[in-house]
């Protein structure tokens, strides 16, 4: 434990050496939420009421699906695939430590700071400049808690899973990307789930993507409630078992392959 | 005039060279075509999603904002096909290998553009024409011969824009010597605002997005000018004046970033 404990302060300390970067870093987070805010604003303008959101509610599910989406960074691809190509992935698999473990200690690491201050400041604008209404039910309160942590971490698996990737094919740009679009669309992050033409959403709920903005943010505002919330948060349980054990296996194919390629 | 010359020869050079390199792994550059598409048809299908609850955004229709759309993208990938060496500047005045090409008998700036193509870049340019191709088809526009020369002038001066604006963002690797490109991938990000009309920001924002970091001029007053809308379209015509600005700013800014750099030594 201490091992990966040391881990996670280096890769903290690693994003404070250079502070300008970390200050762009925080502030290239919200050039898409700000974005987003005025499209929503102006149609709200004309439209009381769109897809059973009111502009409060939406204004809500702005500020949920920036909090839940602040933690994804390109560095779990970027990085996987750079050890791959330079051959520095034997020295991880040598190593007495569980690269995936590693990993995502290092992910947490890497965002620990960046995400805090985002998070503090979007909490303000939220409260302050945006008049956002925040749930009063302390029960509503402990389930979001619970959904975000396990959506944390379901955002995680899936950056990971994307990144194992790379062992099979250079072009770690086009899998970060493809990861970062098809977890942008299905989690709900760009529009909610009550936005898509009826296909679209049946598909969408059958994903896990759903469990990285989606659900968190149902909760939040109140559209999940009751037993509702338990199934959901169930869900997500389960899909992120699931996920890890794809990431096994994955992983297990994935260090053949090396093998077979190295030497 | 021969340096130019030079220049165009030894860039095509390096293209080849990059292409021949790209081509030795076939898969992976289907691979990334396929990536590349994706990206863009969902981008189309967030727009189509989003007007298929309102018919207008601030009086803008659907095809009006895909062509606005599809500007940002296609000089997007203007950058990456012809100039994605300027998301190494930073990498290169890291490691002190900008001195091999301080050493070279050609203009500096002329260099890091022409270091790497990503093929990536030619795939957005393609679905970005076809995208504005068809958006202009189905709006009402009335071309006449002077149209269509500021059309083919504001694809020019969009893209000049553009590389521009990267290439100045990415300058910051000569004063904050970390290699990350972190501001200009923050630059990048704020493209993100050109793909709307400029109308629904608020004025502060719209400074910003006209005077100092001008994607307003990407996107926005090129298409006011092609639509004919509304009493400001006749700014559109300072597009061409914007980008020869930004080049001016740009020289200026690599200059001065050329002065500051020491070499870390190789």
């Amino acid at each position: 434990m201490k091992k990966y404990i040391s881990l996670f302060k280096c890769a903290v300390q690693e994003t404070m050496i250079y502070r300008w970067n970390f200050f762009f870093g925080i502030l290239s987070k919200f050039a898409v939420t700000i974005v987003m805010f005025y499209i929503w604003r102006i149609m709200f303008k004309s439209n009381q009421i769109i897809a059973g959101y009111t502009w409060e509610s939406m204004k809500v599910y702005l500020f949920v699906s920036f909090l839940c989406t602040s933690t994804i960074s390109w560095n779990a691809e970027m990085s996987m695939s750079k050890k791959v190509i330079q051959g520095n992935i034997i020295a991880d698999l040598i190593k007495p430590v569980n690269l995936r473990t590693v990993t995502l200690v290092q992910a947490i690491g890497n965002s620990f700071f960046s995400n805090l201050c985002a998070i503090g400041i979007m909490f303000y604008c939220a409260i302050f400049i945006f008049k956002v209404s925040l749930p009063t039910d302390f029960q509503i309160w402990i389930s979001f808690l619970i959904s975000i942590g396990l959506s944390f971490l379901l955002n995680f698996i899936l950056s990971y899973i994307f990144s194992l990737f790379s062992f099979w094919t250079s072009n770690a740009y086009g899998i970060a990307t493809a990861r970062s679009t098809i977890s942008n669309f299905f989690s709900g992050a760009l529009v909610p789930f009550e936005l898509f033409p009826p296909l679209l959403a049946r598909i969408a709920f059958l994903l896990p993507f759903k469990g990285i903005v989606y659900i968190p943010t149902s909760i939040f505002i109140g559209t999940l409630s009751g037993s509702e919330i338990y199934h959901a948060l169930m869900g997500q349980t389960i899909w992120l078992m699931v996920l890890w054990g794809i990431s096994n296996l994955l992983w297990k194919q994935a260090v053949q392959q090396v093998t077979i390629n190295g030497g | 005039m021969t340096t130019i010359n030079k220049f165009i020869s030894l860039y095509i050079k390096l293209m080849i060279q990059q292409l021949k390199c790209m081509m030795a792994y076939k898969m992976d550059f289907l691979i990334m075509l396929a990536f590349t598409f994706f990206t863009q048809i969902s981008g189309l299908f967030f727009i189509y999603l989003i007007f298929s609850k309102i018919p207008y955004i601030d009086g803008w229709n659907m095809w009006e904002v895909i062509f606005m759309y599809g500007m940002i993208y296609f000089t997007e990938g203007v950058i990456n096909f012809l100039f994605e060496g300027t998301w190494l500047l930073g990498q290169y005045i890291h490691s002190g290998n900008l001195d091999r090409y301080i050493l070279r008998p050609l203009p500096i700036g002329m260099q890091v553009l022409a270091t790497k193509i990503n093929l990536d870049g030619f795939g957005k340019i393609l679905i970005s024409a076809c995208m504005m191709a068809k958006a202009l088809s189905m709006l009402e526009v009335n071309w006449n011969l002077a149209k269509v020369g500021m059309f083919i002038l504001f694809i020019l001066s969009a893209s000049i824009i553009r590389v521009c604006l990267n290439l100045s963002a990415n300058c910051t690797c000569f004063w904050l010597k970390s290699g990350n490109t972190s501001f200009a991938h923050l630059i990048h990000t704020f493209s993100e605002f050109g793909k709307y009309p400029l109308t629904i920001f608020q004025t502060g924002i719209q400074f910003v997005l006209i005077f100092i970091i001008p994607y307003a001029f990407i996107s926005f007053f090129p298409t006011l000018y092609i639509l004919d809308r509304g009493e400001y379209a006749v700014i559109g015509l300072l597009t061409p004046v914007v980008a020869l600005i930004t080049i001016c700013i740009t020289f200026v800014i690599f200059k001065l970033g050329l002065r500051v750099y020491d070499s870390p030594g190789n």
